[in-house]
């Protein structure tokens, strides 16, 4: 069951535009799907690896 | 506001045929509160474990999860699918009914029990924070759980804030962790490389100068001259091969040493990667046995508009917005959620997979990359002798089909990766006995030793830069992944603190309240000031730990077991229990207590009472108890209360429940037969020596002082000492000093029935006289118990009276008795 106050602070932090928008995402599914901490972890770890990716070919 | 009116229970735990419990007065309307009287394993219990079960969304029974009984366990062993359920029917404060709902088990599917009305019952899992049930168990397993951690477990599970635990878990456990994991496997292939390079130039320190140095000592041995820094050196790499000896053994003894070096320094496979792989299979197939529904997943959008269009509506027929068939408004909402709530189960689990897919996809990259360049070097090698490596050929080969089979559908088709953890030893054993193979050919090749010596040296230089570069490439991905991970870090901690502020502010909001509780059970220490605080010192379980601190004696304590008696800590486990009902459950007025006084002293039972009685008066209680005494003290408290008790317990039949009467009626029915008049005469007798001792310890009388448990003081002693005390209260002839003595005239006739009763004796014992005895007591009672509070009279020793809790009554100490 996902929480709506969880939900409510996610949203909370999102507006306030210090933080990582893409990972909020990732935790706000993770909230409402009651997804396992592993898989959200591996959506994150796939996250970095393609940012870095991406990151390596911008400065070649 | 939810009350119980009817409890109808079949086929559950130890009961088989039906049975019921009203909450309803014969003729009445309102809900009441029940007490149940049963001697321990008289069906009790399964009472309370068919409620836990009905009441909780989860269908399960906690206590039932040891030993992995679980559902299982639920159902009577006689009762066959679809005769095992609970029935209960909710009402208002007034008797109007809410709703009446079913839930029956299914012995086919244990976790998923079909539900009368899916929409009410999600109505009746929301109307309460914390669970309205609570067992003698649970109060012990609280005050005596050891960690602050478990503490704060079952603090989330009575204040209704374990999905907020659950998500400080998944960050706290699973994620970070995760996160950092990645980050140690990015520092061993950094290690790997490192542990190559110190084998290679044979120093431990490895930064730019020492390379260089190194490579420059080569360099200058063969007349070339020295590279300022690596990025000269990578620059004229061309140029320094050329140094090598190149005539055809010369060649040939360069392709040895470079793959001779080659499997010297480089790392293998993935140990992992296998574990991962066929884990998955697993999951794919077990999704598989869904995958007529899973079919279905695109239609989730369909329903939610069909719910919001239901939501819409107040027409009780509606067309169905996908099929346009006429529905009952209700049966297809319930129909809509049903099927929606399942969809969206196999949507997350089939996301759950595709993700796990992406994760492997990349994985599968690195571990392609390395067996290829191995093969290659296995190729070339192949070239100048003959060797055999179908091991790592057949590795290769099921990388690449495994690579094809990720990129297909997998839910449709299907999948065998043909992935063995034993095939990683092979391919090793297999490298080895090459590089064995490497060294011997080496040797065979008759070279000045020289030359070989400069070819050596000269790979040597390429291999150094090869995995100086990758550790520096190493070094920047870790420094781009450890930004990344502070960004998760920072945003994981914010959301966590948002968490614990909410708790802790949650905890504030109910400390005062425990206070005010534990006084009312314990007024007699000078405890107070009850906080509960969360953990927020350095540890493992950091903010999702929790303590309570009190004063005691005017000293700050935590935890609170540190000083607390056991009895103590019970007290508060019930003060913080009934603070979290009356706090949190706001629509939900009934509470289930099962045994709770257990964990109580005998003496100290009467202020739960006390709490009831003054603090939920606007519950309604189920309480359901083994011990007569207690049991006697509720039915005197609150007459108004219905009483049952189980007279017997059968395997088939379960509990055999019946009405309870009062002491008076129980006696008089027991005289109608003239060989019940033992029992009656016991029956009367206990009464009469409980009200005793409770008269006696509210007025102070003094009384002989009990050496040991089993060595009570008898009626008589017990008369003296309270007539004595009237009598000095109040003046010989006070009326109920003469009362006294003439109920205390029939105590040598009901000493035979209490403590050494004399079956010949009771023979010549009438019930006429019986009946007079209970007259004579009740007649004295009238004047020592108050109707209003239903609580006998005290002694208050500030204004040296004898009154009742209420003052309602009042002894006059200055009456005479004027009749003879």
């Amino acid at each position: 069951m996902s929480s709506e106050i969880i939900k409510k602070y996610l949203e909370k932090v999102k507006n306030e535009n210090k933080y990582d928008v893409e990972f909020i995402s990732i935790l706000e599914n993770c909230n409402e799907n009651s997804e396992d901490g592993e898989i959200t972890a591996g959506k994150i770890i796939h996250i970095i690896g393609k940012r870095y990716a991406e990151n390596k070919e911008n400065k070649t | 506001m939810l009350k119980i009116k009817k409890i109808k229970l079949s086929g559950f735990r130890g009961i088989l045929n039906t049975q019921e419990l009203s909450f309803i007065e014969e003729g009445g309307n309102k809900p009441r509160s029940l007490v149940l009287y049963g001697l321990n394993s008289s069906g009790k219990t399964s009472f309370v474990d068919a409620l836990e079960w009905f009441l909780s969304s989860k269908n399960e029974i906690e206590w039932l999860n040891r030993d992995e009984a679980k559902q299982k366990a639920y159902p009577h062993l006689e009762a066959k699918n679809g005769e095992s359920f609970v029935d209960v029917e909710f009402c208002d404060n007034d008797g109007r009914k809410v709703f009446a709902l079913v839930k029956t088990f299914n012995n086919e599917k244990i976790t998923q029990p079909s539900v009368s009305s899916f929409e009410d019952f999600e109505s009746l899992y929301k109307s309460f924070i914390i669970k309205p049930y609570l067992r003698y168990m649970e109060v012990i397993d609280f005050v005596y759980n050891k960690t602050g951690l478990e503490k704060y477990k079952k603090l989330a599970s009575w204040m209704g804030f374990e999905n907020e635990l659950s998500f400080q878990q998944k960050i706290s456990l699973d994620i970070i962790p995760a996160v950092k994991e990645e980050e140690k496997q990015i520092l061993n292939s950094k290690k790997l490389l490192e542990e190559g390079l110190i084998k290679l130039i044979g120093n431990t320190t490895l930064d730019e100068s020492v390379i260089i140095d190194f490579c420059n000592n080569i360099l200058n041995k063969y007349k070339f001259h020295s590279c300022k820094d690596t990025l000269d050196l990578i620059e004229k790499l061309p140029e320094i091969n050329k140094l090598k000896i190149s005539y055809s053994a010369g060649v040939k003894i360069n392709k040895i040493i470079e793959i001779e070096n080659f499997l010297d320094s480089t790392g293998l496979i993935n140990t992992s990667f296998f574990g991962e792989v066929e884990l998955l299979e697993e999951e794919i197939s077990e999704f598989k046995k869904d995958l007529k529904l899973s079919e279905k997943i695109d239609v989730i959008n369909l329903y939610t508009q069909a719910l919001d269009i239901l939501n819409k509506t107040d027409s009780n027929k509606i067309n169905c917005p996908v099929c346009g068939v006429e529905w009952d408004r209700r049966d297809l909402t319930k129909h809509i959620q049903k099927e929606f709530l399942v969809l969206q189960k196999i949507k997350n689990d089939r996301d759950n997979i595709l993700t796990k897919i992406n994760k492997l996809r990349g994985r599968l990259e690195g571990e392609q990359l390395t067996i290829n360049r191995l093969i290659s070097k296995y190729e070339d090698l192949n070239g100048i002798m003959s060797i055999s490596y179908e091991e790592a050929k057949k590795y290769q080969k099921n990388l690449v089909s495994l690579k094809i089979n990720l990129n297909k559908d997998l839910f449709n088709q299907d999948i065998n990766f043909e992935t063995k953890k034993d095939e990683l030893s092979k391919i090793n054993r297999e490298k080895d006995n090459i590089k064995n193979s490497v060294i011997i050919e080496k040797n065979k090749i008759q070279l000045p030793q020289e030359d070989i010596q400069r070819n050596e040296d000269i790979e040597k230089i390429n291999r150094v830069i090869e995995c100086w570069q990758g550790i520096l490439e190493i070094n920047k991905k870790m420094e781009f992944y450890q930004k990344e991970v502070k960004k998760i870090i920072d945003l994981s901690n914010v959301v966590v603190r948002e968490i614990q502020e909410n708790i802790k502010s949650r905890f504030g909001d109910i400390s005062d309240c425990i206070s005010r509780y534990f006084k009312i059970l314990r007024s007699d220490k000078d405890i107070k000031d009850i906080e509960i605080v969360l953990n927020e010192e350095r540890g493992r379980a950091i903010g999702r730990s929790a303590e309570i601190k009190l004063d005691y004696y005017d000293i700050s304590v935590k935890p609170a077991y540190k000083v607390l008696s056991e009895s103590l800590l019970n007290s508060l486990g019930l003060a913080v229990y009934f603070t979290c009902v009356k706090q949190f459950n706001n629509e939900c007025k009934f509470i289930v207590l099962d045994d709770i006084m257990n964990s109580l002293d005998i003496e100290k039972r009467d202020t739960v009472l006390d709490l009831i009685g003054q603090e939920f008066s606007d519950f309604q209680m189920l309480v359901l108890t083994h011990d007569l005494l207690w049991f006697q003290k509720i039915m005197q408290r609150f007459p108004n209360w219905i009483t049952k008790k189980i007279k017997g317990w059968d395997y088939k039949l379960g509990a055999k429940i019946d009405f309870v009467k009062t002491t008076p009626e129980e006696v008089n029915s027991l005289l109608e037969d003239s060989t019940n008049i033992n029992r009656a005469g016991s029956t009367l007798c206990l009464y009469i020596e409980g009200a005793l001792n409770k008269l006696c310890e509210n007025l102070c009388a003094e009384i002989r002082y009990r050496y040991i448990k089993n060595d009570p003081p008898s009626m008589e002693e017990l008369f003296i000492a309270l007539q004595k005390r009237l009598k000095d209260k109040t003046n010989i002839n006070h009326p109920i000093v003469c009362k006294i003595a003439d109920a205390k005239n029939y105590e040598p006739l009901l000493r035979n029935f209490t403590s050494h009763p004399r079956e010949n004796y009771s023979s010549t014992i009438s019930s006429t006289e019986v009946k007079l005895a209970m007259e004579k007591w009740f007649t004295l009672e009238k004047d020592l118990f108050c109707s209003h509070c239903n609580r006998y009279v005290e002694y208050i020793r500030e204004k040296d009276s004898m009154e009742c809790r209420c003052g309602e009554l009042k002894i006059d100490k200055s009456l005479v008795r004027t009749e003879i």
